[in-house]
């Protein structure tokens, strides 16, 4: 793209997205003005919603294309602030705000491991990933992988990880929504479920990720004013000053002080920071840029979009000092939150719109990344590499639609709490996917058989720590007791419990096995290694499997080593660019 | 490119990466093992160790992923890397 061009349209970006700024704040004031004549909660609340749709609609008709450049990554014509925008809005949502107030304050000290672990990450992508990934011309992580180790078992596998992890993380996203939604607008859960992803769907399928991309920066910028506002009231309220960033004192008095140990905190915090570095739908977000310096600069841009949010906590911590039901529960503190007398319902239905517009981000951005996954990767890259472009829209859109409803079921089952399954998630991806993706840029001897195997190894391992311990903890203690830790009495308590369970007879023995189970989850790990941070040990496994392998077997070709040449330098064209289609 | 400029280009590009990843374990996990020693010095009144935790590290990644962009750009340009 041009320089003038690349100008002009960065200028037309700035109008229209300046424009829905004021245009938003204007309308929180008019919502002010009308609340406190007396207008109807339910009325205002309606009128937020609105909004919110609006936005949404508009933006996603203005996006939609039958380009299959666009379709997937947005054109690679966004600017790098306004991607880092759109990385933000999705990346403040997962666990971010939900675990920040939540549990990183109510916790104490080792909450603060989610806001370093959360925006670390960033660092890594910028370093070890997003510019290599941005000149190989991928449309997909799974793409890049294949492209780099050559050959589909490899892109199957990461595949596997990619949407497994993805999956796991959007239904934990669905889950917040249906949450956050149904405690606003007061609907039932599975209605809201529906509601919201059914809203996702028809604003997203018309334009792929160039609409994913413009309403997420939309999304970031009504985030903003939501988490700020309410932030600068508590700030003034009560400390008279409008920096909620200084609140360290209040809500210090709230933190509780560590619970975990030094060693848990650092591995957690590796498990963040790495898991962060290797989530499919934050690293294509890398894709739409227009060049590889511009992707750089908007890793630096979405850190500080993310950050300028992230540290407002400490204000919404000092909430906590009020009185106030149900908040260990849902862990929606920040919903929770307002809902306090003389708590104006402009604030909270405005913190309440923030939670939504942030889930409603990570939801467009992994549902996209896993329709996209299967349609490119599984469809076009594998069974049918001549199909049409039109036919590639279609599958990719069907499956948006698929994948949609897969995770709405499955949000309606609520399998697990939300903080756990993104923990999971992130671990997973980590160690499943950093060791390939990190080696395949920076070594180049690594090959297809050390990335399949480091693969496995590493998701298996990770898999196995983060399974066992939780559901099968007695086996697990049985096998490995000699490497838990343990102490001698916890040791003997177990002992005492099984033998107990084994003379217990009808319902005692359930009794009895729940007491073991339960005992048993406490002491089930390998050197006290927390499973939260199972990535500790899928990582090393992923990475000595990765490098064994490669080494005994054969060198890449001449061929690869060109490829990662290529990566390596900014200029030229890149490997795998498509002719725009 | 002719491989030696390529390799002195990498084996910079190595570098900058080596000294922002350095930076990088210590803002991160670094923090969290100073951190107790850390809270025994006070800057106005707020414990260090929290504070860092909390903000400083942010602080410090922000600006250190802007400065890398600017300077890994830097290198890019002097090997006649960079994209036009």
């Amino acid at each position: 793209m041009s320089f003038t061009r690349a100008g002009k349209f960065t200028a037309k970006l700035n109008r229209r997205f300046g424009a829905l700024f004021a245009g938003f704040l204007g309308f929180l004031v008019l919502m002010s003005i009308l609340s406190a004549v007396g207008v109807p909660d339910a009325i205002i609340r309606s009128m937020f919603i609105g909004v919110i749709v609006a936005i949404y609609a508009v933006i996603g008709v203005m996006s939609r294309t039958m380009q299959v450049r666009e379709y997937f990554v947005a054109g690679r014509n966004v600017p790098a602030a306004y991607n880092g925008m759109a990385a933000g809005a999705d990346w403040l949502s997962s666990a971010a705000f939900i675990g920040m107030a939540g549990a990183a304050y109510l916790a104490g000290y080792d909450g603060l491991t989610f806001v370093v672990g959360l925006s670390g990450g960033f660092v890594l992508i910028a370093v070890l990933i997003a510019p290599y990934l941005r000149k190989s011309g991928a449309y997909t992580v799974s793409d890049f992988l294949a492209a780099r180790y050559g050959g589909n078992r490899v892109r199957a596998a990461s595949m596997v990880v990619l949407i497994a992890c993805s999956f796991v993380l959007v239904v934990a996203q669905i889950q917040a929504l249906g949450l956050v939604a149904g405690r606003f607008l007061g609907l039932d859960y599975a209605i809201a479920v529906a509601a919201g992803v059914g809203a996702i769907v028809v604003c997203t399928l018309p334009g792929g990720m160039r609409a994913v991309t413009w309403i997420q920066v939309a999304q970031y910028l009504v985030l903003l004013i939501a988490f700020l506002v309410p932030a600068i009231w508590v700030s003034m309220l009560l400390t008279g000053m409008p920096l909620p960033h200084l609140m360290q004192e209040e809500a210090r008095g709230v933190a509780a002080g560590r619970t975990q140990d030094t060693l848990n905190l650092v591995l957690f915090t590796l498990c963040l920071m790495t898991g962060t570095a290797s989530l499919p739908h934050l690293l294509t977000r890398y894709l739409a840029t227009t060049s590889v310096r511009e992707a750089r600069s908007s890793v630096a841009w979405s850190l500080l979009f993310v950050a300028v949010v992230v540290t407002t906590a400490p204000a919404y911590a000092a909430f906590l000092a009020w009185p106030m039901p149900d908040l260990a529960e849902t862990g929606l503190t920040r919903i929770a939150a307002p809902d306090t007398t003389g708590t104006p319902f402009v604030i909270t239905a405005l913190v309440a719109t923030g939670a939504l517009v942030a889930t409603l981000a990570a939801t467009s951005g992994l549902l996209f990344t896993i329709a996209s996954a299967i349609g490119h990767d599984g469809y076009y890259a594998m069974l049918d590499r001549n199909a049409p472009s039109g036919r590639r829209l279609i599958v990719a859109r069907v499956l948006l639609i698929l994948v949609a409803c897969a995770a709405a079921f499955a949000a309606l089952r609520k399998p697990a709490d939300i903080l756990s399954m993104v923990t999971w998630a992130f671990s997973l991806a980590a160690a499943g996917l950093f060791p390939a993706l990190v080696l395949g840029i920076w070594w180049k001897r690594a090959n297809a058989w050390g990335a399949l195997v480091g693969m496995i190894a590493g998701f298996g391992v990770c898999l196995y720590y983060l399974v066992a311990t939780r559901y099968g903890a007695v086996e697990f203690f049985d096998v490995w007791g000699a490497l838990s830790s343990a102490t001698p009495d916890e040791n003997a308590r177990f002992a005492e419990l099984k033998a107990a369970w084994a003379i217990a007879h009808s319902e005692a023995k359930d009794a009895a096995r729940a007491a073991l189970e339960d005992h048993a989850r406490t002491i089930a790990n390998w050197g006290g290694v927390s499973p939260l941070a199972a990535a500790a040990f899928g990582l090393p496994a992923g990475f000595a499997a990765t490098i064994v392998v490669s080494l005994l077997t054969k060198a890449p070709a001449g061929e690869t080593r060109d490829f990662v040449d290529a990566l390596r330098i900014p200029r030229g064209e890149p490997p795998l660019d498509e002719k725009a289609s | 490119m002719t491989s030696t400029q390529r390799a002195r280009h990498w084996r910079r590009t190595t570098y900058l990466m080596a000294v922002t990843m350095g930076l990088w374990l210590f803002f991160s996990l670094g923090v969290h093992l100073l951190a107790p020693a850390l809270d025994a010095i006070s800057l106005s009144g707020l414990s260090l160790g929290f504070s860092m935790a909390a903000q400083g590290s942010i602080v410090a990644f922000v600006v250190m992923v802007f400065w890398f962009a600017r300077r890994q750009n830097a290198i890019d340009e002097a090997h006649d890397a960079a994209e036009d």
